[in-house]
């Protein structure tokens, strides 16, 4: 099981336009990341927090649901963030390199 | 005797209190009184000495110089006043003159002894002298009787010879006691303290001799009365048990207090914060009441569980499971992002793929073109053919695919014998959902219709075995015996079909050993019933040795009538086509030579179930009708056709894949004798379509390659034009309108005779 997550992250690297995967565990710190150290410790904190948010404001709507996925469309790139109870994936893409 | 032994103790009394000795304190007096300091106390008490004793440094005065009178003046004299004395004062906080507030002053202070004879401290002061004379004259006293009593014990006439010890001043007294000795009790008024004294004194002693019972007997009665009396004069002093009354005090180290203090670490500080939003008391209480659930279903397993082995197994599985359930969910957190970069990245494919259509189409006449969406390799295997594809019933996006080298082109590869069975879905063309290595390469595979996780495949060394794919794991639920069961041959198809009346699932399959065979999906196993095996009925018979053997025929092809469930056709390879029923298994409907090369595919009309077409390695694709052997129309495709399927949208559109890359359509409709369609997929050397699938639902076909590729294309909307219900007049259905098209179609090459033949078969169907 583990080595299918870990091909399949290797694989989401390998695609086209995928800038960095970095993997943060429930205490916000990165624990697989394809960045360098201090992007990816930014990126690990500052959307944890996000997705925290994120996932309260979900759940205060209505607590039988819950967050499954967010995306940010940004000028540069589309940072996909799936949270997890124990996770976060983040994966950063540059979509237009990705297109063309 | 005992009363000689009372005078004998008042005489030594006597003798103890008149004796002068250096020990008394009286003896000094006469001293001090030469120093002239005066005392009046003193002076009194010198009286009684007779002669004053002079300390040998006193001066030495003549008679004049004593005689010579000195004067002594006693002068009242105040004291000067002492002025500018200072006194701290507290309650100023600084130093202020003191000043003497006492209205008198003292002129002389003597201390004195002296107490009033008759007061009631002289009581007290009689009983405290007495103690100390007591003290200090024991010893004697006790000698003293000691030696009387033993002397009177062993001989009495020893007492002259002890009163002849005694002093001669003491004579006279002795004989004063022996006549007081007379008169005891009469005299008691007088000299009663001094007996009382007396008796106490030799009381203690008699007693602790307790040798001479004789004296304390004889002493009993006298004493009593004493001491009652003395106990009445005396009743402060009281001495607690005399015989053996100690009192013993020790000063024992005083205990130091002391202040220690010490500074403790100090305890670690969190800070703690949280919030209590609607949702977390929704999860603790949804977690509460899962470990409630948790703990009944214990209580339970506790009662019917008997091993305790059991129960340690129970829990180890538990930890597995949670410890997979984070893997797991990993996994397909990962896939969700693997499919949302490709959505990103094939965003233009995705579009087109459900919105794109083509424009062009309205100006050409009736052709239509084909748009190459995706492109899906499984690169691991890369080398291997795309053996079968089939679109899953659940979901309209997903298809599975076997793969693996057929038996003719095994040879030529180098690698080994090995197969696959991929689930791709359209939405992550990258990967495929579902990868399963079997042990030899995949040839076939089905989905049940009803049951879309239950995959039956076929594989080329004779093998048949039955996936769940909705489970993890990746053994096959149910597999052939390599002993009695499988196929001698490669298994070239397997079809599922509609279910036993009793439920039970079922399966047909048909192998190059040339039998068709039913499947029967039991609790643990599957059975095997041989249904039909295709002799070819044809010289030259083999011989071996005399035994003349039937040459039976490879079958390549099953193609089941969609209405009728026991009627179905069966290719081979030899190009034959056998009709058969599922009822008779040594007997054939219908049995003709249809092709010169192998069949690859036979197919029924989707809207009318007499009409199908069959394709060949001869390069034909020929157009039948049921119960007839000669074919309603023949294309000649000029390559070794690997498929043909009709589509499922129009009744008169078919598509036809090449061996030399074509995917080419047909439309009945439009032309008889030019495709529609015509669309190269990949010029490339030993490179060859092998499969074609129509998706049930999009204008999608799936075209599987030689290279393990799989590519999905887009039929433009010329290639599903279907019959629109005319908006006036009698209303048909799509479905009527369909057949009638497909009819009109064909009925120009039909023969005279023949159109006689569809009435037949509607009665016989």
């Amino acid at each position: 099981m583990a080595s299918e997550v870990e091909d399949t992250l290797k694989r989401i690297q390998s695609h086209r336009g995928v800038i960095g995967t970095i993997v943060v565990n429930s205490e916000g710190i990165p624990i697989k990341s394809t960045l360098d150290n201090s992007t990816s410790v930014q990126y690990a904190g500052l959307i944890q927090q996000l997705a925290d948010k994120a996932r309260s404001v979900v759940r205060d709507l209505d607590p039988s649901n819950d967050l499954m996925f967010l995306r940010m469309r940004t000028k540069k790139h589309e940072i996909m963030v799936a949270p997890d109870k124990e996770f976060i994936m983040i994966v950063i893409q540059n979509p237009t390199e990705a297109q063309s | 005797m005992p009363p000689k032994l009372d005078q004998t103790t008042k005489k030594a009394t006597r003798l103890s209190l008149s004796q002068p000795g250096p020990k008394k304190p009286f003896n000094k007096e006469p001293s001090r009184r030469q120093v002239k300091i005066a005392k009046p106390a003193d002076d009194i008490n010198a009286v009684t000495s007779i002669e004053p004793l002079k300390p040998e440094d006193q001066l030495k005065l003549t008679e004049e110089e004593l005689d010579e009178p000195i004067s002594n003046i006693l002068q009242v004299v105040e004291s000067p006043e002492q002025t500018a004395r200072v006194v701290y004062s507290y309650k100023d906080g600084s130093f202020v003159t003191y000043t003497n507030n006492d209205s008198f002053i003292t002129l002389i202070e003597l201390t004195s002894t002296l107490i009033y004879r008759e007061s009631k401290n002289t009581n007290i002061q009689n009983e405290l002298t007495y103690v100390d004379d007591l003290t200090e004259d024991n010893d004697k006293k006790i000698v003293v009787e000691q030696v009387r009593e033993e002397n009177d014990d062993d001989n009495p006439d020893h007492t002259d010879y002890i009163d002849e010890n005694v002093d001669t001043r003491m004579q006279e007294e002795v004989d004063e006691g022996d006549s007081e000795g007379e008169g005891d009790f009469p005299n008691e008024e007088t000299d009663g303290r001094e007996e009382m004294d007396e008796e106490k004194i030799s009381k203690p002693k008699a007693a602790s001799d307790s040798d001479d019972e004789t004296p304390v007997v004889a002493k009993d009665k006298p004493m009593s009365n004493i001491i009652l009396s003395a106990k009445q004069r005396n009743a402060p002093k009281k001495l607690m048990n005399q015989f053996n009354f100690f009192e013993r005090c020790a000063l024992t180290e005083e205990i130091i207090l002391r202040d220690k203090e010490i500074q403790t670490t100090p305890p670690t500080k969190n800070d703690f914060c949280t919030y209590a939003t609607q949702w977390i008391i929704y999860d603790a209480y949804n977690e509460d009441y899962l470990k409630q659930q948790e703990e009944k279903e214990k209580d339970k397993r506790d009662k019917i569980a008997i091993h305790a082995n059991k129960k340690i197994t129970i829990k180890k599985k538990n930890n597995d499971v949670t410890e997979d359930q984070t893997e797991k969910m990993m996994l397909m957190t990962a896939t969700f992002l693997e499919r949302m970069i490709n959505l990103n990245t094939m965003d233009a494919i995705a579009q087109d793929f459900r919105y794109y259509e083509d424009p062009s189409d309205q100006f050409r006449d009736r052709e239509g073109t084909l748009l190459p969406l995706w492109t899906m390799t499984y690169e691991r295997a890369d080398n291997l053919y795309v053996t079968d594809i089939s679109w899953s019933p659940d979901y309209f996006d997903m298809f599975a695919v076997t793969l693996g080298t057929p038996l003719g082109h095994l040879p030529l590869t180098d690698s080994p014998d090995v197969g696959y069975v991929c689930l791709w879905s359209l939405k992550n063309p990258s990967y495929p959902e579902y990868i399963n290595q079997t042990h030899c390469g995949a040839m076939c595979l089905d989905f049940h219709r009803n049951h879309g996780f239950l995959l039956a495949v076929g594989f080329h060394d004779g093998h048949l075995a039955v996936y769940n794919v909705s489970l993890p794991t990746k053994e096959p639920q149910y597999m052939t015996d390599a002993v009695n069961t499988k196929h001698m041959g490669c298994v070239r198809q397997v079809i599922w079909v509609k279910d036993l009346p009793d439920g039970e699932l079922n399966f047909y399959s048909i192998s190059e050993d040339g039998t068709v065979c039913n499947w029967l999906l039991m609790q643990s196993e599957i059975s095997k019933t041989i249904i039909v095996t295709l002799v070819l009925d044809i010289e030259p018979q083999i011989t071996l040795g005399g035994v003349s053997e039937t040459l039976i025929g490879r079958g390549t092809t099953i193609a089941f009538h969609p209405e009728n469930n026991g009627i179905y056709l069966v290719g081979t390879n030899e190009g034959y086509i056998f009709k058969c029923n599922t009822e008779w298994s040594s007997f054939f409907m219908q049995k003709f030579k249809a092709h010169e090369l192998s069949i690859y595919r036979i197919d029924y009309n989707k809207y009318d179930p007499n009409i199908y077409l069959s394709c060949s390695g001869d390069c034909t694709v020929k157009i039948w009708e049921d119960k007839s052997d000669i074919p309603l129309l023949i294309f000649d495709i000029l390559w070794s056709v690997s498929d043909v399927l009709w589509s499922p949208f129009s009744s008169t559109v078919f598509s036809v894949i090449t061996e030399d890359c074509d995917v080419v359509f047909y439309d009945l409709n439009a032309d008889k004798y030019k495709n529609i369609c015509r669309q190269p997929i990949q010029a490339e050397s030993q490179y060859q379509l092998t499969k074609l699938s129509f998706n049930w639902r999009m204008p999608v076909i799936v075209v599987g390659s030689s290279k393990s590729t799989v590519i999905a294309l887009k039929m433009s909307p010329n290639l599903r034009l279907i019959m629109k219900p005319p908006k006036k007049g009698k209303h048909y259905t799509t479905q009527m309108l369909e057949l009638e098209k497909l009819h009109k179609a064909l009925d120009s090459t039909r023969e005279p005779d023949t159109l006689v033949v569809p009435d037949d078969d509607t009665t016989d169907s």
